[in-house]
């Protein structure tokens, strides 16, 4: 049994493969010699663009046994690469098993290979596990935010929120201004997430139509959920904000009125 | 004689939003009390729904009468009387509505939109099934639809709407099912 080729990418060949001129490439009968240049390539920190560029105009098929196969190494530059062409590989490989797979071969830098894939399928079901996998801080944040003006945004918070992405909701709304992410929040009973995510859109989008999507969910006994935000207000503003939606109970008020003189003007 | 309290839930509804549209009120007048639970344009977004609710809200708010059956006519007419374009899209023609007024006397039962009455106590009981003049298709009335009254008045009476009621059973309890949590408001 042979072992890999030896591979000098100082070489002519090698040159001119990574420079993406397959002249003198056979793709279907060198993908070893391929195979062993990429993997060299890659662990020299050299980019792969250039080559994946050129295979799939040539090759489709043989750039995706490189860039995704069994025997395709972990490293930042093929996933960079990979990334490049990922119009074609997504002809080849349906777009769940690209992204995972593409997870497992970016050996820890991932944020590129979910963004890239929730800006494309931002309706996408396998991004909710995706998120996992990748390791996301706040999982689900980035499919949320690339989903925010998609009309797929809605079932995106409740998929999130059945698979315990609380952080990455309550990122979402403060960042999107979207009640929906508390409400998915609340109807999984999330509770103390959705009072965070209710606070911050309080504090931070005076224009979010809250308790509406609060009640769908939960129904109109909202009083006692109320009584968790309120404790997580920051500003006099959001203390008022709060006023004006939660109802006629005078207790609630009491403590809205004493939160508020707690808080400095400013705040 | 009933000295209450006496409680009006009403079924949420399959999907995302089940409560969206939904509405509670308790209104005190003179010897009478009314609790009342409603749903209104619950097919639409929960903005538009919940400003539906706000309107029938502060219309039914104003219901009053020295006796259960004045306040449930003061109730009708008031209803009547609201702007139907208030009430979402389809104008309270959607709208399921369940009432219960009691006094010193007794304790009456009125509603529009339901197809099933349910007690809740210990445990829960058909309180009025089949057909029966309280019972109709959803909207608002063009005359007050009959009144029941229980001969044991439950604490809680809860309402099927007429369509896309869920199935309390697939629940963890009745008050759930209607977007009921203990120790919130009205």
């Amino acid at each position: 049994m042979s072992g890999p080729p030896v591979v000098d990418l100082s070489g002519a060949w090698e040159r001119d493969v990574l420079a993406g001129d397959l002249q003198a490439v056979d793709p279907p009968k060198q993908i070893p010699r391929l195979r062993a240049l990429v993997l060299e390539a890659n662990r020299a920190d050299r980019s792969l663009m250039a080559l994946f560029r050129a295979m799939e105009r040539v090759d489709p098929i043989a750039l995706t046994d490189l860039a995704l196969g069994p025997r395709a190494p972990a490293g930042s530059r093929l996933v960079e690469a990979a990334l490049a062409v990922v119009d074609t590989l997504e002809l080849q490989l349906s777009p769940g098993s690209l992204y995972r797979r593409l997870v497992v071969l970016s050996g820890g830098e991932t944020s590129a290979i979910l963004a890239l894939a929730a800006r494309r399928h931002p309706a996408a079901s396998f991004l909710v596990a995706l998120s996992d996998a990748a390791g996301e801080p706040e999982p689900g944040l980035a499919h949320l935010l690339a989903a925010s003006a998609h009309p797929a945004f809605v079932q995106a918070c409740w998929d999130h929120a059945a698979a315990g992405h609380h952080a990455g909701l309550v990122a979402a709304a403060r960042t999107t201004g979207r009640p929906e992410a508390a409400a998915a929040l609340l109807a999984n009973g999330a509770v103390p997430a959705a009072q965070r995510a209710v606070a911050l859109l309080l504090e931070e989008h005076p224009d979010a139509v809250v308790a509406p999507y609060l009640v769908g969910v939960w129904g109109p006994d909202l009083d006692a959920f109320w009584q968790g935000v309120i404790h997580r207000l920051r500003s006099r503003a959001a203390v008022q904000r709060l006023s004006r939606i939660c109802g006629d109970n005078p207790r609630l008020h009491a403590l809205l009125e004493a939160v508020a003189r707690g808080l400095t003007v400013s705040g | 004689m009933t000295t209450g309290p006496h409680r009006a839930l009403i079924l949420g509804s399959p999907g995302r939003y089940p409560f969206n549209g939904h509405l509670r009120l308790a209104v005190h007048s003179g010897g009478a009390r009314l609790h009342l639970a409603a749903v209104v344009a619950p097919g639409c977004e929960p903005p538009v729904a919940h400003a539906a609710t706000v309107a029938l809200q502060a219309q039914l708010a104003d219901a009053e009468g020295s006796g259960r059956f004045d306040l449930l006519r003061s109730a009708w007419e008031l209803l009547a009387g609201i702007d139907p374009s208030l009430l979402g899209p389809a104008r309270g023609g959607d709208l399921a509505l369940l009432m219960v007024a009691w006094d010193d006397d007794g304790l009456g039962v009125a509603g529009t939109g339901l197809d099933a009455l349910h007690a809740l106590g210990a445990q829960v009981e058909p309180l009025l099934e089949g057909a029966h003049p309280l019972f109709g298709i959803r909207g608002v009335p063009a005359n007050p639809p009959g009144l029941f009254t229980p001969h044991e008045p439950p604490a809680v009476v809860v309402g099927s709407p007429a369509t896309g009621a869920l199935d309390p059973l697939a629940h963890p309890s009745w008050p759930l099912a209607c977007g009921y949590r203990a120790g919130g408001a009205a």
